[in-house]
């Protein structure tokens, strides 16, 4: 090839074979370098935690969902979750939060410091400030309640208190149904003596 | 053709607290309307309404927060607002303009003196009542009294 005499053709000539090269390590790089990701990451569960899980076959963060009858969400899900036996038909859960739709697609949320969820009879048993709240304007404490897992159907064992929108209630006892002909209503009941209280105007 | 009476002193205000106790309570959220069952009470300040059942219509109030509007009793209703105290079959209590509107054979006691008639319009704010249909009213005479006090 001639003698380049002018600095330009000789920077070119070099460039020419430079910047291939460049390229040629730029590409290897792309494979070569990003090879090293750090995949060593620690579990999440600490030894103490997965002999426990393993010895009683605990679940964490487990979730419960179901349909009722006329095709309305629940869902229940707690903390954690250990079955009482193999079949796992009966299980004890802890700090379990549930939200349950309703026939007149309102929803009712639940949540409870510990729960038993019976698979079988398709129920649970929410035990421990159990705290109902119903997106029509209910927000209910108590203590205990029992609540079917495949229509609306449920039922404190004790003592309710807590606000509706029409004022603060205290009863004893509160059952929550489907009601209406084609089951689409929900009715509330408190039982074993009522007490309503109602602030005219500056509700 | 009704009789004006006083009923109660005017100093009740219908915008007290109202509370209402009884042994059950139903409330269907679809209609908008809570049913108290089981020897009812409704008190509010001096004013107690009993009843055997007592419906209670609530709905959006103006600034869209939920009120009672009336409370409807029946089977059997009393009223007592001090002194007074009046009896029939159902009665309806507006809370805004504060009236009982009592209706079936209605009667009224005031200490001795006792009304009667079909339809009792009571406005608890300003202590007024108009009784209508048929009224009869029984005086207890001052030496009627008296008399009756000694001949029993």
């Amino acid at each position: 090839m001639a003698a380049f005499d002018n600095l330009h053709s000789r920077v070119v000539a070099w460039l020419k074979v430079l910047l291939p090269l460049m390229a040629l390590a730029l590409l290897s790089s792309l494979f070569l370098v990003a090879r090293t990701g750090d995949n060593s990451d620690s579990l999440p569960f600490s030894e103490q935690d997965l002999e426990q899980m393993a010895s009683e076959q605990r679940v964490d963060g487990p979730e419960f969902s179901g349909v009722t009858e006329d095709g309305k969400a629940i869902t229940l899900n707690a903390r954690s979750a250990t079955p009482r036996d193999a079949k796992a038909s009966v299980v004890d859960a802890v700090e379990v939060s549930g939200t349950m739709e309703t026939g007149d697609n309102s929803s009712i949320r639940l949540t409870s410091d510990a729960g038993t969820v019976h698979a079988t009879e398709s129920r649970t048993v929410l035990r421990g400030n159990v705290h109902i709240s119903t997106s029509t304007g209910y927000q209910v404490d108590t203590d205990e309640l029992s609540a079917a897992l495949d229509r609306t159907d449920m039922e404190t064992t004790g003592p309710v208190s807590g606000t509706g929108p029409i004022g603060s209630i205290d009863a004893g006892r509160m059952v929550v149904t489907q009601s209406g002909e084609d089951r689409d209503s929900v009715t509330v009941v408190f039982k074993d003596g009522v007490r309503l209280l109602y602030v005219p105007g500056n509700q | 053709q009704g009789a004006n009476i006083g009923f109660g002193g005017a100093e009740h205000d219908s915008s007290l607290p109202v509370e209402i106790t009884a042994d059950q309570l139903d409330v269907s959220q679809a209609d908008g309307r809570a049913k108290f069952t089981g020897n009812v009470v409704v008190g509010q300040g001096e004013m107690r309404l009993t009843g055997a059942v007592v419906d209670v219509e609530y709905g959006e109030s103006a600034t869209g927060e939920t009120e009672v509007k009336r409370l409807h009793a029946s089977g059997g209703v009393t009223l007592f607002n001090g002194a007074e105290a009046a009896e029939g079959q159902e009665a309806v209590y507006t809370l805004e303009t504060g009236e009982v509107v009592m209706t079936g054979d209605v009667v009224l006691t005031q200490g001795e003196n006792a009304m009667a008639g079909e339809k009792l319009t009571v406005n608890l704010d300003t202590g007024t009542g108009v009784m209508e249909g048929r009224v009869r009213v029984v005086f207890q005479s001052q030496d009627a009294q008296g008399a009756q006090g000694d001949g029993q």
